[in-house]
């Protein structure tokens, strides 16, 4: 088990951040999604102990989140949020220190230095200073000195914010070769779930310093029931207030297409049975893919509503 | 096979062992100070008073007893405490252009967050930003304290001077450490409180001028030397003059100098300690 938590939780004052997170990663590749503010970065720096949780606890990597937290900072690495490095550096040295403060000698973690700046796309740049570094190669930078001790897991926080599209694919690459053939796990926290859905298998949706929902992309997928695009011949309202008083979620577009999402456990065999019931006709039914998106919206829905 | 036909392998090499991790912030905080000619022009201005003192031993050796006459040429306690008054204006200079910066810059630049990802603990920051300025502070003290006093002896054609100073050894020790800290942990105080290296620097000299101004008014209105303590310069001339076993220039008690500079190291300890975080929390 990499991380295994129990009803952790984070206060900063008198505000609750974190409200008993129970969750379980075995290994790979996992997710955190939330919107801005939900909490993804504090369960981060918890995890790293820079911030004691209030109540529960768990383990990373098998060491105690609140009494090992050295151990665990020695088996991971961290890509911060925001814009940070170690002023009047270059890459090289900039990575190679990194090293050193992880507890390699200083031949080892120049040498190593080279190889990770060589593995992010930094190797021409890497005499170069790093105040001198574009976004791009801020954001590779960060990944480096991440990488550089050899972590068994790595955090990386928002590591496409200010990429561009190319940077961005370029980026979740990186973070896609290492986490399938490198064997070094990772926990991507993300607002963009497009990037969490390229990279990782599993993952954990956090709202209000809740967690909504974690598990196997494809199990959570799979979860929501079939959705649907449909385009009817009569009143839609009356349509749509039938279905969803059977719990399914519908919305109307400007082009008179409806976006079905059917409760678990219903399929194309109930919606057309309720069209026949309102009396309308069906023109178009072509069943969705489902996205990571419509989990998300789906979650953070509930829990807006439950609220 | 070269480096970028190698892609990322695993290590598996030795790790150093935790206690002395701070050596290495240290060891880059020194490696970054020495490529700025401006401090190695700082550090070897600061070493002209060892020169000139040095010169002063063997001119005294050279003279013989007719050196005891002139008392700038008579060497004794007073002589090394006078040395180490003398270079407080140097620690002060190196204390401003090694240490404003040291946290600061890290605040200004979030690398906090890199240090503390680490297994590093606040403490080793601590220790290791510590250690950058009570290696460049004591090369203007300490060392050349010592090496005047090893000059003093060795120019002796007899045991006499040893036989009759080898508590100044600990006095200049003791004495060069007091200067040391209070500069160097003051200036870490002020740099962890800001993100601005230039205000840090200004804060450092402000304190020390403000506390000097506040004494010379005090001073004059209350016509007495008893409030000396208000003065960070003559709490340590204060230290100095009893480490070395002098009248004190002063009529405020030594022990209350000693106090306050305790005070001081202690709070600014407390300062650094509770500035550096990784996470900053806004209640």
């Amino acid at each position: 088990m990499i991380i295994d938590l129990e009803n952790l939780s984070v206060q900063f004052g008198q505000q609750q951040i974190l409200d008993g997170v129970t969750v379980q990663f075995v290994g790979g590749a996992m997710g955190l999604l939330g919107p801005n503010g939900a909490g993804k970065t504090t369960l981060l720096k918890t995890l790293l102990g820079f911030i004691d949780p209030v109540s529960g606890g768990g383990k990373v990597l098998g060491f105690d989140v609140r009494s090992q937290q050295l151990a665990i900072r020695q088996k991971i690495g961290y890509m911060p949020e925001n814009d940070c490095h170690i002023p009047g550096m270059n890459g090289v040295t900039f990575v190679a220190y990194a090293g050193q403060l992880a507890g390699m000698k200083p031949k080892d973690a120049l040498q190593r230095a080279h190889e990770i700046l060589f593995y992010v796309g930094l190797g021409e740049a890497r005499y170069r200073n790093l105040e001198t570094y574009s976004a791009g190669m801020k954001q590779r930078i960060k990944l480096a000195q991440s990488l550089v001790h050899d972590p068994e897991l790595i955090f990386l926080d928002e590591p496409t914010n200010g990429l561009d599209p190319r940077g961005r694919i370029e980026m979740l690459d990186l973070v896609r070769d290492i986490s399938t053939s490198k064997s070094i796990n990772v926990i991507l926290s993300s607002h963009l779930l497009p990037d969490v859905e390229w990279v990782c298998g599993d993952a954990a949706v956090i709202h209000k310093g809740r967690l909504l929902a974690s598990g196997k992309i494809e199990d959570l997928k799979r979860g929501l029931g079939a959705a649907f695009e449909c385009r009817i011949k009569g009143d839609p309202h009356a349509f749509m207030e039938k279905l969803q008083s059977l719990g399914c979620q519908c919305s109307l577009g400007d082009d008179g297409v409806m976006r079905i999402q059917m409760k678990d456990g219903l399929g194309s065999q109930s919606l057309l049975h309720v069209a026949s019931e309102q009396r309308v006709q069906v023109r178009h039914l072509v069943p969705l893919k489902q996205s990571l998106e419509d989990v998300f919206l789906q979650v953070i829905g509930e829990s807006n509503a439950d609220s | 096979m070269p480096i970028h036909d190698l892609g990322y392998r695993h290590w598996a090499g030795e790790w150093t062992s935790h206690p002395y991790r701070w050596w290495v912030i240290t060891r880059q905080g020194i490696r970054m100070l020495v490529q700025k000619k401006r401090f190695l022009v700082l550090m070897i201005l600061s070493a002209i008073p060892f020169v000139v003192r040095s010169v002063m031993i063997y001119i005294t050796t050279l003279v013989g007893d007719s050196a005891r006459r002139i008392s700038l040429l008579t060497i004794n306690a007073k002589f090394f405490e006078d040395f180490l008054s003398q270079q407080m204006f140097f620690t002060f200079l190196i204390a401003i252009y090694a240490g404003a910066g040291l946290v600061a810059n890290d605040l200004k630049a979030n690398a906090l967050q890199i240090y503390l990802s680490k297994p590093i603990t606040r403490r080793d920051y601590m220790l290791g930003k510590l250690g950058v300025l009570v290696f460049f502070l004591a090369l203007p003290t300490l060392v050349p304290g010592l090496l005047l006093f090893l000059l003093a002896v060795l120019f002796q054609s007899d045991l006499t001077f040893l036989r009759e100073n080898y508590w100044v050894l600990a006095s200049i020790l003791g004495y060069s450490l007091v200067i040391v800290l209070t500069y160097a942990l003051i200036v870490l105080a002020l740099s962890s409180m800001t993100q601005s290296s230039r205000f840090a620097g200004i804060s450092f000299a402000a304190v020390f001028f403000f506390s000097q101004i506040l004494y010379g008014i005090l001073s004059q209105i209350l016509r007495t030397t008893q409030v000396a303590w208000v003065s960070i310069g003559n709490n340590l001339s204060q230290v100095g003059d009893l480490l070395f076993r002098h009248a004190p220039q002063y009529r405020s008690p030594a022990w209350v100098s000693v106090v306050i500079l305790a005070a001081l190291v202690a709070g600014s300890a407390w300062i650094v300690h509770r500035r550096v975080q990784a996470v900053e929390v806004v209640s």
